[in-house]
């Protein structure tokens, strides 16, 4: 059989998201934000529903009550670390605090935060894949905790000793992570990038940030967009980025502009024209027997998204 | 006889154990979907116990679903379906959601978003008047007291009038002449070497020190005194708190409650007067000095001081500024003094009103 492509394709208009997003706000506004949970969800709906592959649309099952359930317990595990904190904090060091012991109550207060980001992130890739589904199968995600925690910190860690060089190593390591433990039905996603390429392309850009004033970052970014995409593979088809730094610096100063002369007003338009990009630019090739996958029965709990939405750490990572 | 057409319409069908996909033919027979596979087989779904989780936009494929999870689906990307099935039967309709288009969606949520604006524009002084009209004594009060109890804290209190009795001498000429007893007035010294003196709910007025430094005679401070005293008895005070509840109430979302955002971003815009309340504090606060037998001259006099401290603002930050600009209210407190003379009481002497002078000074 001859490779085939199948095409990502974005139908989403800024239109009718101008729509939901205002309709979003004014019912967070009512609610005193309870809403946020239902508003989040609707715009995945529609994002998914939008979203085509091979002629299909993807379907996104999350509910806003599971998320708002998970922001409630989000609340109340900082609401618990933040009194352990002071009670620690007046317990042991009391009134006569010596500095070093403030700072390392301090330091030890976001190193636990971090270690909660962490495993927030995890978790809430769990959910968001558990709840999206592609020809009425189900896509999963069954990366250990403990496993993602070990490999944030000594990512963090070594990234900070080599004053950043190790983190072309890091974000090869953690799309790794990502993918090989991602799930398609039955079907594993495989990941073969080798951190070389993208190590060398990351001097480059440290190099020419003078020069080109930092925009030889976008360069770097499409690079490494390319080279995650086109390292991930699903039995015998692999994907294909097509993303130039060119076109992607475009699209943010356009969009940036979109948004400042329109007061923030076509903010709808450019996240649409923003998924157009990535959709257009992203294919599958190859030939892969879609009867041959097989459904996975499989459940996960909303509280790791709830976290890492109140601890605002962006959790998309673009898959 | 009734002739009915008889629809027909082509999708996809997924059964949800696999990722094979299958073009599939449907028919509506009575309640019931029929879905007639590759294969000659059929499958009917009783419209009542079908899900319809996307196709509510017109971009969107209509997915239908059936069955405990995992679900079968059917895709339907006729854009005609919709309204098609919508058309042939009210269990259809109840099924089968209408699909929306992007030029409708955006015609309504920009006459929403008009709306809305509207409604804070005109809707929230209109509701804060109303409001302030009918809410009791006692809250007005409270509100007051909440400023009393930030500046207590901040420890910026430097004297309150009933301690000190030059002071006191002249806001009992004031509220003994006044419209009658609505309000008892708590009149506190600031310790702020700005010009400045605001009046809060319930009848608080907080003057600056620098204020009472900068005038000259009592009957400067007295028309201060009076202007103020007019802002809490018309509630103007009261009625711009209440403005700023639509507002308040919409930083606290999109805030998600961080209290202190919200207070200092209500705060700094709180206790602004609208163009009218200045010009009706200045009429009122006249015929208050009037009815006290105060020298009205002094409330013009320490206009003029205020007009050569900050100058008259560029035009447009005029435009903006609640207040009327100050040669203008000038002018007319001028006209309406000279319409009605009358006798005037002195109200300290001077030995007095040096010692209220330096109230604050260490």
């Amino acid at each position: 059989m001859d490779p085939t492509t199948a095409r990502l394709r974005y139908h989403g208009t800024g239109g009718s998201l101008f729509g939901l997003m205002f309709v979003n706000a004014l019912l967070t506004i009512i609610t005193l934000t309870i809403y946020s949970a239902w508003a989040k969800t609707k715009v995945r709906v529609y994002h998914w529903s939008h979203t085509e592959l091979d002629g299909d649309r993807f379907a996104y099952h999350g509910t806003g009550g599971e998320l708002f359930a998970g922001f409630i317990k989000a609340g109340v595990v900082l609401i618990i670390l933040s009194f352990a904190f002071s009670a620690l904090n007046s317990a042991i060091i009391g009134e006569n605090a010596s500095v070093g012991a403030q700072i390392a109550t301090t330091v030890g207060f976001y190193v636990v935060f971090f270690l909660l980001v962490a495993l927030a992130i995890n978790s809430a890739r769990r959910y968001r894949l558990r709840r999206t589904s592609w020809r009425g199968i189900r896509f999963s995600f069954h990366g250990d905790g403990t496993a993602f925690l070990s490999l944030m910190i000594r990512g963090t860690l070594l990234t900070i000793v080599t004053l950043g060089f190790y983190a072309p190593y890091f974000a090869n390591q953690a799309r790794a992570f990502f993918v090989e433990h991602a799930k398609f039905g039955s079907e594993p996603f495989m990941y073969d990038g080798k951190p070389g390429p993208l190590f060398r392309e990351y001097v480059k850009a440290v190099l020419l940030t003078l020069p080109t004033l930092g925009l030889y970052w976008a360069w770097y970014a499409a690079f490494k967009n390319r080279h995650f995409w086109n390292h991930t593979a699903m039995r015998g088809a692999r994907f294909q980025s097509t993303i130039t730094g060119g076109a992607l610096l475009g699209l943010h100063v356009t969009n940036l502009l979109l948004v400042l002369f329109t007061l923030g007003l076509g903010t709808p338009w450019a996240i649409a024209r923003m998924h157009s990009f990535w959709c257009n630019n992203l294919s599958l090739v190859g030939t892969v027997d879609w009867a041959t996958i097989q459904q996975r029965a499989g459940e996960a709990q909303a509280v790791g998204e709830g976290l890492a939405d109140t601890l605002d750490v962006d959790v998309d990572f673009g898959m | 006889m009734v002739t009915s057409r008889r629809w027909e319409w082509s999708g996809f069908y997924y059964d949800g154990r696999t990722a094979a996909r299958e073009s599939v033919t449907l028919t509506l027979e009575g309640n019931r979907l029929r879905i007639r596979r590759t294969d000659g087989t059929t499958l009917l779904w009783p419209l009542s116990l079908v899900r319809q989780t996307q196709g509510g936009y017109s971009t969107e494929q209509v997915r239908l679903e059936f069955g405990d999870e995992p679900a079968e689906a059917l895709l339907v990307n006729d854009p005609t379906f919709a309204a098609e099935i919508r058309e042939a039967s009210p269990v259809a309709r109840r099924a089968v959601r209408r699909q929306w288009k992007t030029g409708p969606i955006v015609a309504l949520s920009v006459a929403a978003l008009v709306l809305v604006v509207a409604l804070y524009v005109w809707g929230a002084p209109a509701g804060a008047v109303w409001a302030a009209d009918r809410l009791p004594k006692s809250w007005e009060v409270s509100m007051g007291e909440g400023f009393l109890e930030h500046l207590q804290r901040s420890d910026r209190v430097c004297a309150d009038a009933d301690s000190v009795p030059e002071l006191r001498t002249i806001v009992t000429r004031l509220t003994d002449a006044g419209p009658g007893e609505e309000y008892r007035f708590h009149v506190i010294v600031v310790r702020d070497s700005l010009i400045n003196a605001f009046a809060a709910p319930g009848g608080f007025v907080f003057l600056f020190s620098g204020l009472v430094n900068a005038a000259k005679t009592p009957e400067e401070l007295a028309g201060v005194l009076a202007h103020e005293i007019q802002h809490v008895t018309l509630r103007h005070s009261t009625r711009s708190l209440l403005r700023e509840v639509p507002l308040r109430f919409a930083l606290f979302s999109i805030t998600g409650g961080g209290e202190t955002t919200a207070n200092t971003v209500a705060s700094l815009g709180a206790l602004t007067f609208r163009r009218g309340d200045e010009t009706e504090a200045d009429r009122e606060g006249l015929r208050l000095l009037r009815a006290a037998q105060v020298d009205p001259s002094g409330m013009i006099s320490f206009m003029r001081t205020l007009e050569a401290e900050f100058g008259d603002a560029p035009r447009f930050v005029r435009y903006l500024s609640s207040h009327p600009r100050t040669v203008d209210r000038i002018a007319e407190l001028e006209r309406m003094a000279s319409e009605a003379r009358y006798e005037t009481r002195p109200l300290l002497d001077g030995a007095s009103w040096e010692r209220l002078r330096n109230l604050c000074e260490e």
